[in-house]
């Protein structure tokens, strides 16, 4: 009885351990995950823009507190910091000096300095200066030619037709300065940090700005167009009623804005992403507990078999009791009742004590660092309702195994015996059936289905196994068959008494089911553990194209190669990621990915090692063919840019050239050095070419890839209007100091893509000169065209791309039905380009969508340079190499070189981040389960099975075989049945490991994880395992075989009977 | 010992048990047994018989005196000479029959053989000899389950007949038969014994049964009283 106790105990306390891991753990998760968001992630932006009658700087400053006030309340859970930004109506700048309208305006920011560098001068203050300060983008500065120091004035535009201007006024700029890239908070700034747009502020007027005054100097002062209201939570003390009430009170946010702000709003943006960040966790923690789930369910199945062995342990045990019981007139009803009292009494003690060793073993659990470190916290283990619930229901359950066994040893062995092995049958089919079924639901939605939890895909993998487990039974006797047969043929004893017995004695095997199926689950946790461990690494290679991915920061593009190469100690490649179209494929797909294009530097030797490569192939083979073309270019010198232009026209009209250098640096950043103009009169100009805004002094190995002319009429040239009058205009440049590059010297010129076909049949050469080398470009130029717009002539080094060769994903291939040697046509930006499918792979790195395209980024770019395309590609940088990611991330962070992100960090987020950390420790607790219960109900079968031959082993003896032999021949009989049930449990597992375990994993979101599952065998977990399986359940038998053994006795030859 | 005795019975004791407990099996018993003939020990349940067997088999120990079966004195064997004298010099036929439930007939009467090593072929001749001598040949691959109990126990008479002991032990033989099985069991016994030439002790009350016996040795409270 102590052992069924025992086992109802075991069970139970696995159950309510894993019942904690579905409530507690899950509650933890989510505080933890939740507290571990990026606060920037679940910013509230509350952007308005007030109707052209509530602009005035009362009604402005009354509508800016009451959306301070209303979006406070909402995110009231948690303390917030509020960050706001009110930029003013229209003001008119002076006239250009072409006479054209200039608008620009004020913007008021409290943290406008946290996301910006100053470049000049110092921050606007609001102190007792009669004027007020302003600062504002360099890109601005320079356009308007202001500086610290110099004054703009200033007249307030009309709002309503027919109003005149407001009265002038003069500011004061006193600094200038850079946006930080890429920093969101510049969206809240109508020109997005560009200084400059054409078209802007509701009017078909250039704008300039914003000039940023002190903070406090235009709310309530001066009339507002719009402001945003950014309110910022700080989670770290997120508890799951603060998320809660968060969530809810958030949800009615916009209703909340729209009635308080009324008519005075004409547009009212809202992000409020706190309430899908929420939903994202729960369907993370959804796919957690689905895992965990199957889990239960195992131990479940498990602890009822290892009872069900025990159970029949103490039938025995009590058969003699139970005849008497019999024979004195006990009615069959009597002794349900007896039996169905004695397991409701062990039910309760059971439940007595596993609700304390469920909190004792969570708070085991909870120490395991890892565990420990993705914020599973000990102090949490407290009784709860549905801990209860749970270990008193599983041990009512598990002792209603002990009644049913009871009363099934009740009937005669022969008819009774018959009709269970037909029910049997009957059942086996029922749950091989069910299995199928169960297995092919799994296959066609996977373990989770987000939050929500599906009974029938999680008892899918339970119902294998133990369907596994029932046919494997039906095979063992098949095999016992075989010894049998070589039993005959043997003149020895120990060996085919054995065999004998275990394939004609009827319960021989029926500790087998809990040996096979404790194996199989041994063998599928250990390998979904392993498997699951390897698709996050996976799924982090294939989010994270490198071991650090960073998306540019404040720095130049022409530096940030060097910058983050001298910053991490790695080797940097740009890499080109963005959406692009295909076709007549545009727009996003069902899921609501958009093709995305992927290019980065593919010649071979250049490690495009991302990760897990396609099945059977490798990234290099993939991807081989894609690099048609190297770099090509001179190379110019470090330090300043000097170059030489010379050009005429054939004909002799006046024509202005512009030169812009498209320049690359060793790492494949790009970027467009501007210079002033020059007069084509025959005559050579000298100039010193900017370095991009920031004046970044020119590195060294850069590289000239492409040279744009703008074209423009020279001072007293009159084209004919009328007719198209064309020339031929040929510019010389000559790069001071610049080396011929290693690749090609030859040249292309692009084709125009201008509306007016200005410049037609571009062509260049390249030549060394004395002092640097020489590039030549002409073209047939139309002097007509020029009267209406600006022409360019293009030249490119290297050899023209005629297509971009190309991989695509399967899912693209898949949607258009192609195929290698297909064609495409690509739409990158505003360019075409033709491209040629060279290889289908399942999946692109960083890739998540289903459509991905992968191209070699110096073909593509010589592709769309010859397309006259000159945007720069880099998107983002990929730094590998690097010993360690961490450090290397931390460089790039506090260099302000941009935002990082680590594979390994993403790896150890999916891997062991709070959301997941449940479906390590249930699948541990799993494995450990199945050993020790596996171990308990042999241990009970053996009890069971040995000592119910004492008399056979006295008569053994009495036939002159020796003790030895006996006990021999009982482990030998036991240890085939272990060895044999071990076998073929492992098997079993391995089986159901492929069918089912690729299902299991999913990604985050319960999707199918990219790269798809690769199932890993842990081969030394695994041998370990099973052997320790197989040596503990044979070496349970020896002391009992060794008991029975020593006990047996010529008493034993008197019983009665036989057995 | 007595000169020519095939089993001699000296001043042998066994108590079960201790102190106020004690159970005096059997108290000071010699007698001895001639080399071919049947004796009957002949007892009320309780008065030792199958304790006396025991002990002449080899199955158990006295804790006083000395029994000798043909020239071994059985009290004087360690652990392997009992088992060597159970599988070679003593057979026993016990009242419950003693068959191994998931052998056959056949492969029940092979398992002393086997003990042996017999090779195959001799092995499955002895057998099938043996079941035509106690007619069952017929039923060679029938399991106990599905014999009736005479035919049980001629099986496993067979069985003890299988290595040619030169002396049989049955206690009890007849105890679970009807009288008519019983009969013809212990006239078997009776005709194998005297066929094989061999020495036989039967335990029995029933005085049918004592009647087919040379001669009877009684017991009453672990005391022979009669030899």
């Amino acid at each position: 009885m102590a052992m069924v106790t025992a086992l109802v105990v075991a069970g139970a306390t696995v159950l309510g351990l894993c019942s904690l891991l579905l409530t507690t753990v899950r509650d933890q998760a989510l505080v933890a995950a939740v507290r571990g968001t990026d606060p920037a992630s679940v910013q509230v932006v509350a952007a308005v823009t007030l109707a052209d009658d509530a602009t005035a700087a009362d009604a402005a400053a009354r509508a800016l507190a009451e959306v301070s006030d209303t979006t406070q309340t909402a995110l009231a859970a948690f303390p917030t910091t509020t960050s706001v930004w009110a930029t003013s109506t229209r003001l008119l700048l002076d006239p250009a000096p072409d006479g054209g309208l200039r608008q620009t305006y004020l913007l008021d920011g409290d943290d406008v300095a946290a996301h910006a560098t100053l470049t000049a001068g110092r921050w606007p203050t609001s102190g007792a200066a009669a004027v007020t300060e302003v600062a504002l983008p360099d890109s601005a500065a320079r356009l308007l030619g202001v500086a610290s120091g110099s004054t703009i004035s200033l007249t307030g535009a009309p709002q309503h037709a027919g109003e005149p201007p407001a009265d002038p006024r003069t500011v004061l700029v006193v600094g200038t300065f850079t946006p930080r890239r890429g920093d969101q908070a510049w969206t809240r700034d109508p020109l997005d940090a560009a200084g400059y747009a054409t078209y802007a502020l509701g009017a078909a007027l250039p704008a300039y700005g914003p000039l940023v005054v002190a903070p406090g100097t235009l709310v309530g002062h001066q009339p507002v167009a719009r402001f945003s209201v950014v309110l910022t939570p700080v989670l770290s003390g997120a508890t799951t009623s603060r998320i809660a009430t968060a969530e809810r009170d958030l949800g009615g946010l916009r209703r909340a804005l729209d009635e308080r702000l009324g008519e005075r709003a004409s547009g009212v943006a809202l992000a409020n992403p706190y309430p899908e960040t929420l939903q994202q966790v729960r369907a993370q923690l959804g796919v957690t507990a689905s895992v965990v789930l199957v889990a239960a369910l195992l131990a479940g199945a498990l602890a009822g078999t290892a009872l069900g062995l025990a159970a029949r342990l103490l039938a025995d045990r009590r058969a003699a009791e139970h005849t008497l019981l019999v024979a004195r007139g006990a009615a069959s009803r009597q002794l349900a009742a007896h039996a169905a009292a004695e397991a409701l009494v062990l039910a309760l003690v059971a439940a007595a004590l596993s609700i304390p060793l469920s909190l004792a073993a969570f708070r085991a659990l909870a120490r395991i660092p890892r565990l420990a470190r993705a914020g599973m916290d000990a102090a949490a283990a407290a009784p709860t309702a549905v801990l209860v619930a749970t270990v008193g229901g599983a041990a009512l359950g598990l002792s209603g195994v002990l009644v049913v066994v009871s009363l099934r040893s009740r009937g005669t062995r022969g008819r009774a015996w018959r009709h269970g092995l037909v029910a049997r049958s009957g059942v086996d089919l029922v749950l091989v059936a069910l299995a199928v079924l169960g297995y092919l639901q799994l296959r066609a939605h996977r373990v989770a289905l987000g939050a929500a939890v599906d009974p029938v895909l999680v008892a899918a993998p339970v119902l294998c196994l133990a369907a596994g487990a029932v046919l494997a039974l039906r095979v063992l006797p098949w095999v016992a068959r075989l010894a049998e047969v070589h039993a005959a043929r043997s003149s020895r004893l120990v060996l085919p008494l054995a065999a004998w017995e275990l394939a004609r004695r009827r319960h021989s095997t029926a500790g087998a089911f809990l040996l096979v199926l404790a194996t199989a689950t041994t063998t599928f946790g250990l390998t979904f553990v392993a498997t699951w461990e390897r698709s996050q690494a996976d799924q982090a290679d294939a989010q994270v194209g490198a071991q650090l991915q960073v998306d540019p920061g404040a720095v130049a593009p022409i530096a940030e190669g060097r910058a983050l190469g001298a910053a991490t100690g790695g080797s940097p490649m740009a890499v080109t990621q963005r959406s692009i179209s295909l076709g007549s494929l545009i727009g996003a797909d069902t899921s609501g990915h958009a093709t995305q294009l992927l290019a980065t530097d593919l010649r071979a030797g250049h490690g495009f090692e991302v990760g897990r490569p396609p099945a059977g192939t490798t990234w290099a083979a993939a991807t081989a063919g894609l690099a048609t073309v190297d770099p090509a270019g001179p190379l110019l010198p470090a330090g300043p840019l000097r170059l030489v232009l010379t050009g005429d026209t054939a004909d002799g009209t006046p024509v202005v050239a512009t030169p812009s250098l498209v320049v690359e640096d060793p790492w494949g950043g790009q970027a467009v050095l501007d210079g002033g103009p020059v007069p084509l009169d025959g005559a050579p100009h000298e100039l010193r070419i900017a370095t991009g805004p920031d004046a970044v002094p020119l590195p060294d190995r850069l590289r000239l890839v492409a040279l744009d002319l703008g074209l423009a009429l020279g001072d007293g040239a009159a084209p004919s209007p009328d007719a198209n009058q064309t020339s031929v205009v040929t510019v010389r440049t000559v790069l001071l100091g610049a080396t011929a590059g290693s690749g090609s010297s030859d040249w292309f010129g692009s084709t125009s893509t201008d509306p007016w076909q200005i410049a037609r049949g571009a062509q260049a050469t390249e030549a060394g000169d004395p002092a640097g080398v020489g590039v030549t470009a002409s073209a047939t130029v139309s002097l007509t065209g020029l009267l209406y717009e600006s022409g360019r002539l293009v030249v490119v080094a290297g050899s023209p791309v005629a297509d971009v060769p190309v991989v695509v994903t399967a899912g693209l291939a898949d949607e258009l039905g192609a195929q290698p040697g297909g064609r495409l046509s690509l739409t990158v930006g505003q360019s075409q380009l033709d491209g040629r499918i060279t290889g289908v792979v399942p999946y692109l790195p960083s890739i998540v969508a289903p459509r991905g395209v992968l191209a070699d980024r110096t073909t593509l770019d010589r592709a769309l340079l010859g397309a006259g395309d000159l945007s720069p590609l880099t998107d983002r940088w990929w730094v590998s190499g690097l010993a360690d990611p961490r450090a290397a991330a931390a460089a790039v962070t506090a260099g302000g070189l941009g935002a990082p992100q680590t594979r390994d960090a993403v790896a150890a987020q999916l891997r062991d981040g709070p959301l997941r950390m449940a479906i390590l420790a249930a699948t541990w607790l799993l494995v450990a389960a199945a050993a020790l219960l596996a171990l308990w109900g042999t241990a009970a079968h053996v009890v069971a099975s040995i000592g119910a031959r004492a008399v056979e082993v006295a008569r053994l003896l009495g036939l002159g075989m020796s003790r030895a032999a006996v006990g021999a021949a009982l482990l030998v009989q036991h240890g085939g049945v272990c060895l044999l049930a071990v076998g073929t449990g492992a098997l079993l597992g391995g089986v159901v490991v492929r069918l089912v375990v690729p299902l299991l994993v999913v990604s985050s979101t319960g999707a199918p994880p990219v790269p798809d599952v690769l199932v890993v065998w842990p081969w030394p977990a695994l041998a370990v395992a099973v052997t320790l399986l197989a040596l503990g359940s044979v070496a349970l038998a020896a002391p009992v075989a060794s008991a029975a053994v020593r006990r047996a006795s010529a008493t034993h030859l008197r019983m009665e009977g036989q057995p | 010992m007595s000169a020519g005795a095939a089993v001699s019975v000296r001043g042998v004791r066994r108590t079960f048990g201790s102190g106020r407990n004690a159970v005096h099996a059997l108290s000071d018993v010699s007698f001895d047994v001639a080399p071919g003939e049947l004796v009957a020990l002949v007892g009320r349940s309780g008065s030792g018989k199958t304790t006396m067997l025991n002990l002449v088999g080899g199955l158990d120990r006295p804790d006083a005196g000395a029994i000798t079966v043909g020239d071994v004195e059985v009290t004087a064997l360690d652990e392997a000479g009992l088992v060597r004298l159970r599988r070679d010099t003593v057979a026993f036929v016990f009242q419950t029959f003693g068959l191994i439930p998931v052998l056959t007939a056949a492969e029940n009467v092979g398992v002393p053989l086997r003990l042996r090593g017999l090779p195959v072929p001799d092995r499955e001749r002895r057998v099938q000899l043996l079941l035509q001598l106690v007619g069952l040949a017929d039923h060679a691959a029938q399991r106990p389950t599905e014999l009736s109990g005479g035919q049980q126990q001629r099986v496993a008479i067979a069985r003890a007949l299988a290595v040619s002991p030169r002396l049989l032990v049955a206690d009890e033989p007849t105890g679970q038969l009807d009288v008519e099985t019983g009969l013809a069991v212990m006239a078997l016994i009776r005709a194998v014994v005297e066929a094989e030439g061999m020495t036989a002790i039967v335990s029995t009350h029933d005085p049918v049964m004592i009647a087919l016996a040379d001669r009877a040795v009684r017991l009453v409270d672990g005391r022979l009283v009669d030899a």
